[in-house]
């Protein structure tokens, strides 16, 4: 718990969010049991005008960003150069803040002004584009633009529409069928209905064109003569009308470049303000004390005290505890740097709860190991990192892509190392075609199966109890021994005694009587303590370890996908080229779009293998998470810089 | 004059590339059909479609590769097909039926995918967890590629040695129906992992007691893979 002087307040709300350290809680909730005598106290003039001018801030940025230049879509937005221009964050106090905002919403009100008046001119050529349609229509059958409607004796409707079935013709007729005229004529791909008669039946025989689903054709008022001639008015008046809006569309664009980064810094900081002003319902007053309760980490709490004491010159108190297990204790990772872009991997299967080990450091080197081992092609190890590096140098300060490019890299070199080891270089490719043998071959899958077989038996059997002892270590932490006896040692008498079991059952070994005797002693006693512990559903523990195990042969699997699907290809590529000469061309082309295919599908491939046998098979063995998200009283600035980044 | 144990051969390399084309068509079609409804609406949606589509698409690539692993030992690519001993035949049988039968898994991974398809249209930030629990299915295909590789290499068929056994190759069919029919326990598998989407799509915290879920029916896939090993370990295909 915080508490400052009142005159500190706004200064430690600043000092606070800049800090983005600390997550705070509602003080009315208080553990500290204070929060009865507190008031809380947003100033509500200030934070309904922050609201109200951000929300039409963010109107006006809604109606500009059609403006922009259209960003590339897909992939080629992966390597578009972002735009980091960042503004100096404004210093001032929260009224200037907020007349800044009202002073540019006031220069933005001209560039709506266009906006409207551009829509207008649309809107105006949208109507002379239909009359040119209609006038482009009615030109075939009527002499005189004037004659259709209504005059002193007879009338003329043209309608747009479907009367194939001539039902409109037999309606009209039932009408009056001396005195009306009905025809219709085909247009391209529509119909006109015309039909002529007597004054008085105008408004029925309308009724019936509408009904029937036709449309009668109207001009606006003051439209005569030659339908041929005002179709040539029409076509000058679109012509006009749309070069004034290519000329106001070319200057809104250039208004709305120029002042859109204002509009976002500003926007960005009454955010910030907002934010402050949101806190403050948690925050607790008393008529001299402003007071915050919330969590920060015990390892920043020296800091923290030290801000604080320089913020409010001495004037401050600051109480801390530690959390305790029952209480709803958000939880941020603390990795060092090079690791944190894998925190993203691990929170998707699930945060650590409190208290609970994060697996991120044990997760991020296998992941990149096992990835490797499955793509195990080092060609495309080298496509990988080249993209990683693009991104990097495109999008790098972007966190999100940073921490994807960082993974991509590692991911990118794990798989040229052991890539090289397994002799993949796209596939055969160049022993195939040039008779290079790739140097430094350890194991090549294709040819010895059985070699990476047993590799990724005895990875799996590391990983497994690499699991199985993160959860021993965990249980006797929190003192849970007889789970730990239960559910970990057990797994390490058990594994040793049925291994010598099996081996001699199969005749790889040969045991003494009394080693024999003690390793059926210990697989029973392990057996008893299993089903002891967990009822019937110790058989399922018993399948489950052996699928488990069994699992890792999926590495070779991979492997072996990724090689053979990637020499089918130069294979096909060879057959392709040895057809004939002129071949060749569309030979290197098949290579090419074959091998991108086999790279893009076994990549994802490997990322998802490699991420189910940690969240299935090492994850089971210690790790639920569950954990609430550390979220900080944070600036969160992505247009603007504050005077210490400056 | 081609030989029956070329004819067999072919055979096997038909079984595996047909019945796992097979399953992955279904699988694909079912994703598609929750695609198109997803694309109708949000269009945008387009991109992460076909990511799910493609999914259940690599079992018919996986069937392929055992097909044309098979067609290239036996020299259908170079026009050495004449003298294949008829045992090399039913061991290409064998590996057809392990990939091919496994083939079927991509059915499971249809159904899980078009449950990832429709709630990362809703949540894009389902789009990771969806993509993990459509592989999930995939496992049974891995077991038979991983099977039907291991029939070619260790009777030596995929290096060119055809002297194996003809009651040797027969059994190795055994090997090659266990893990394949056991394929078919992806079926299950996503059926409970479009359960275990929807599940995670509601509550974040789901994601890891719902594969386990997931994994229980994988267990008969396990079965099916440890009796094919083990078919192998007494037919001595593991001696050294």
């Amino acid at each position: 718990m915080i508490g400052v002087h009142q005159s500190w307040r706004e200064p430690l709300l600043s000092t606070l969010q800049n800090m983005g350290e600390v997550e705070i809680i509602d003080i009315k909730q208080s553990s500290f049991d204070c929060g009865s005598i507190l008031s809380s106290s947003p100033d509500s003039y200030i934070l309904d005008r922050l609201t109200h001018t951000a929300f039409k801030m963010d109107q006006i940025i809604e109606s500009f960003i059609p403006f922009l230049p259209k960003k590339p879509s897909g992939i080629k937005n992966l390597f578009e150069k972002p735009d980091d221009t960042r503004l100096p964050a404004s210093g001032s106090d929260i009224t200037q803040t907020l007349d800044q905002a009202d002073n540019l919403i006031e220069s933005s009100q001209g560039i709506l002004n266009g906006i409207e008046l551009l829509k207008e001119y649309s809107e105006e050529k949208s109507r002379i584009e239909v009359i040119i349609g209609n006038l482009g229509l009615v030109g075939e059958i009527v002499p005189n633009i004037c004659d259709i409607g209504l005059s002193t004796f007879i009338f003329l409707i043209v309608g747009k529409g479907d009367d194939s079935t001539g039902e409109i013709g037999r309606s009209v007729y039932e009408v009056s069928s001396d005195e009306i005229i009905v025809k219709t004529y085909q247009m391209g791909s529509e119909s006109l209905v015309l039909c002529i008669g007597m004054r008085e039946y105008f408004w029925r025989v309308e009724e019936i064109f509408k009904s029937h689903g036709v449309t009668p054709i109207l001009f606006p008022e003051g439209y005569k003569g030659k339908p041929t001639e005002q179709l040539n008015i029409e076509r000058e008046r679109l012509s006009q009308i749309q070069v004034l809006i290519d000329d106001k569309k070319a200057a809104i664009q250039k208004q709305v470049q120029d002042i859109l980064p204002d509009l976002y810094a500003s926007l960005e900081e009454l955010t910030i303000r907002r934010g402050r002003q949101d806190i403050l319902k948690k925050a607790g007053s008393t008529r001299d004390m402003f007071l915050l309760e919330g969590w920060v980490r015990h390892k920043d709490t020296p800091v923290l005290e030290s801000l604080v004491r320089k913020t409010s010159q001495d004037e401050y108190f600051l109480s801390s505890r530690p959390a305790t297990a029952d209480e709803d204790v958000p939880v941020r990772y603390d990795n060092p740097s090079w690791l944190r872009p894998f925190e993203i991997l691990t929170t998707t299967f699930a945060r650590p709860r409190y208290n609970e080990i994060d697996p991120t450091p044990f997760f991020a080197p296998v992941f990149l190991f096992f990835f490797g081992m499955m793509l195990g092609d080092a060609g495309y190890g080298f496509v990988i990192t080249l993209a990683s590096l693009l991104i990097l140098r495109i999008k790098g300060t972007d966190p999100m892509y940073r921490d994807m490019g960082i993974i991509l890299l590692c991911a990118g070199v794990a798989d040229i190392i052991c890539g090289t080891i397994q002799g993949g270089w796209f596939g055969d490719l160049p022993s195939k075609f040039f008779g290079v043998t790739p140097p430094f071959v350890l194991i090549d899958p294709l040819k010895s199966p059985i070699v990476l077989f047993l590799f990724a038996l005895i990875i799996g059997t590391i990983h497994i109890n690499l699991g199985i002892l993160i959860a021993l270590w965990e249980n006797i932490r929190i003192q849970a021994y007889k789970t730990a006896f239960q559910d970990q040692v057990i797994w390490f008498i058990l594994q040793p005694a049925a291994a010598l079991l099996i081996a001699t059952f199969f005749g790889w070994i040969t045991l003494t009587t009394n080693l024999l005797l003690m390793a059926g002693f210990a697989v029973g006693f392990c057996l008893v303590v299993l089903f002891y512990s967990r009822g019937p559903m110790g058989f399922f523990s018993l399948t489950g370890f052996l699928g488990d195990w069994l699992s890792y042969v999926r590495i070779l699997a991979l492997a072996l996908a990724t090689g053979g699907i990637a020499m089918t290809i130069n294979l096909l590529t060879e057959m392709i080229a040895s057809a004939s000469p002129y071949l060749l061309i569309p030979a290197i082309i098949f290579c090419i779009l074959g091998q991108t295919f086999n790279l893009a599908i076994q990549t994802l491939g490997s990322v998802i293998h490699a991420l189910r046998l940690h969240y299935i098979e090492f994850f089971g063995k210690f790790y639920s998470g569950g954990g609430r998200s550390f979220i900080p009283f944070k600036e969160d600035r992505r247009y603007t810089m504050t005077r210490e980044e400056n | 004059m081609i030989g029956t144990g070329a004819v067999l051969m072919a055979i096997g390399a038909g079984l595996s590339v047909g019945f796992s084309a097979v399953g992955a068509g279904i699988g694909v079609g079912i994703v598609g059909a929750a695609a198109s409804g997803v694309i109708s609406e949000r269009p945008e949606k387009f991109g992460m479609a076909l990511v799910f589509s493609a999914i259940p698409q690599t079992q018919a690539i996986y069937g392929l590769l055992i097909g044309i692993l098979i067609l290239q030992s036996g020299g259908f690519f170079s026009g050495g097909t004449q003298d294949i001993p008829v045992s090399v035949g039913f061991v290409a049988i064998a590996a057809g039926l392990a990939m091919g039968l496994a083939g079927f898994s991509a059915i499971g991974q249809g159904i899980a995918a078009a449950s990832g398809v429709a709630h990362t249209a809703e949540k894009p930030e389902m789009f990771g967890k969806g993509v993990v629990f459509s592989a999930v299915c995939e496992t049974q295909a891995i077991y038979g590629l991983l099977v039907a590789i291991l029939i070619l290499a260790l009777t030596g068929v995929l290096s060119g040695d055809f002297t194996v056994d003809i009651n040797v190759a027969i059994g190795l069919i055994g090997a090659g129906l266990a893990v394949g029919l056991a394929g078919f326990s992806a079926i299950g598998q996503g059926i409970t992992c479009s359960a275990g989407i929807a599940a995670t799509a509601k509550n974040t915290d789901a994601l890891g007691r719902s594969l386990v879920f997931a994994a229980m029916s994988e267990t008969f896939a396990i079965f099916g893979l440890l009796i094919a090993i083990l078919i192998m370990f007494g037919l001595g295909l593991f001696s050294v």
